[in-house]
């Protein structure tokens, strides 16, 4: 027997004419189609679910973030970012008269030391931390010799700007209370005091002293 | 979507649609299975297909390659052999050398002489169908017919 295309032909249309259950391949294919749209209504579902949930979460978060006073989106850096040092910082003096806060300063870390324990912090942001910043500016530096008080307490500000955490600025209560961050001074004793009420409980002044006493604090 | 139009093809369709499967498998069973596949994903695409012959000729040749392709992971030997169906129906068409001969064939060559053979596609059509390139398909369906001669041959 030799193959030709008509022979190929013939012998596979051999046995052709089975019927097909029509009502059952339309019954089957009608499941699969509800099968297919409860599917995708889940898979919906369960999208809408994912964006309603991520849009509370942001809204709640840009809230908070409002009442905080910082902008919205939480990529800037905060007070918490800069924790207290154990011990009070020390900074060098300087009778300059530049900026003691960058411009752009979004929250300043209060620390409050007695002797050379924290007692207490203090969180300022946005605008709170941004006015603070603001007055210490406007104070004076009499650029004098300042009779200075023996005290107990130190206050490191720890400021934070979108690129980061800038120089501290340190201060002791009492006397002129000077506060510096090493390159600029200002003589801010009641914004100190004002700052350091309800973080310290005993910001004593004792008995007057040399000008310009003893680290910690501006030395 | 018309049920109604759905219907008649594959009234219209369906015994060619099964007996095309049925050469392409060799089996009875998985024919009727491949048809119903096919036949639901014609229906979940109906109304979007515009040629909804060629969109079923393709869908049932491209599934039974793919199953084809992964059938040997789903076999596992087994201790003791299944109970298998009798089909009388399926005894004349063993009788049929050439029929038979094509199960020798791969199944991209057995899906080349169906469609070229069977359902009467031209190169371009059974290329387009099996997403080949059309000088895959003569390669394809020249050395399925040489192998087939052979066999008829001995």
């Amino acid at each position: 027997m030799s193959l030709g295309e008509s022979d190929l032909r013939a012998s596979l249309r051999a046995g052709e004419g089975d019927r097909l259950d029509v009502d059952a391949v339309v019954a089957h294919a009608r499941a699969a189609r509800r099968e297919r749209r409860r599917t995708l209504l889940a898979v919906g579902g369960a999208v809408v679910a994912v964006l309603v949930v991520a849009g509370v979460v942001t809204a709640v978060q840009a809230n908070r973030n409002r009442h905080s006073g910082t902008p919205a989106g939480g990529a800037s850096p905060t007070a918490q970012d800069s924790a207290c040092p154990p011990g009070p910082p020390t900074v060098s003096l300087s009778k300059g008269s530049g900026r003691l806060f960058p411009a752009d300063v979004t929250s300043i870390n209060v620390c409050a030391y007695t002797i050379d324990q924290l007692t207490g912090t203090k969180s300022l942001t946005g605008t709170l931390a941004h006015g603070y910043a603001q007055r210490f500016e406007a104070a004076p530096l009499r650029g004098m010799i300042c009779p200075q008080y023996v005290t107990r307490t130190t206050v490191a500000m720890l400021p934070m700007t979108p690129s980061g955490q800038a120089p501290t600025v340190v201060g002791r209560v009492g006397g002129c209370g000077t506060v510096s961050n090493g390159t600029a001074s200002r003589d801010a004793a009641e914004l100190l005091n004002e700052l350091s009420k309800g973080i310290v409980t005993s910001p004593i002044p004792t008995m007057p002293t040399h000008p310009m006493g003893h680290s910690p604090g501006p030395s | 979507m018309s049920d109604i139009a759905f219907r008649d093809f594959v009234e219209a369709n369906g015994p060619r649609l099964l007996h095309t499967a049925r050469l392409l498998t060799g089996d009875r069973g998985h024919a009727e299975d491949l048809v119903q596949t096919t036949l639901t994903k014609l229906y979940l695409k109906w109304g979007g297909a515009r040629n909804p012959l060629a969109y079923a000729r393709r869908t049932l040749v491209s599934t039974h390659i793919d199953a084809s392709r992964r059938r040997w992971r789903g076999e596992r030997p087994t201790a003791t052999v299944p109970d298998r169906a009798v089909e009388p129906e399926d005894t004349s068409e063993d009788r049929d050398e050439l029929r038979q001969m094509l199960g020798g064939l791969s199944s991209q060559e057995r899906a080349v002489v169906v469609l070229r053979y069977y359902c009467d596609l031209s190169e371009k059509e059974t290329a387009a169908a099996l997403r080949l390139p059309v000088g895959t398909v003569k390669s394809a369906a020249s050395r399925a017919l040489a192998r087939l001669r052979v066999e008829v041959m001995q």
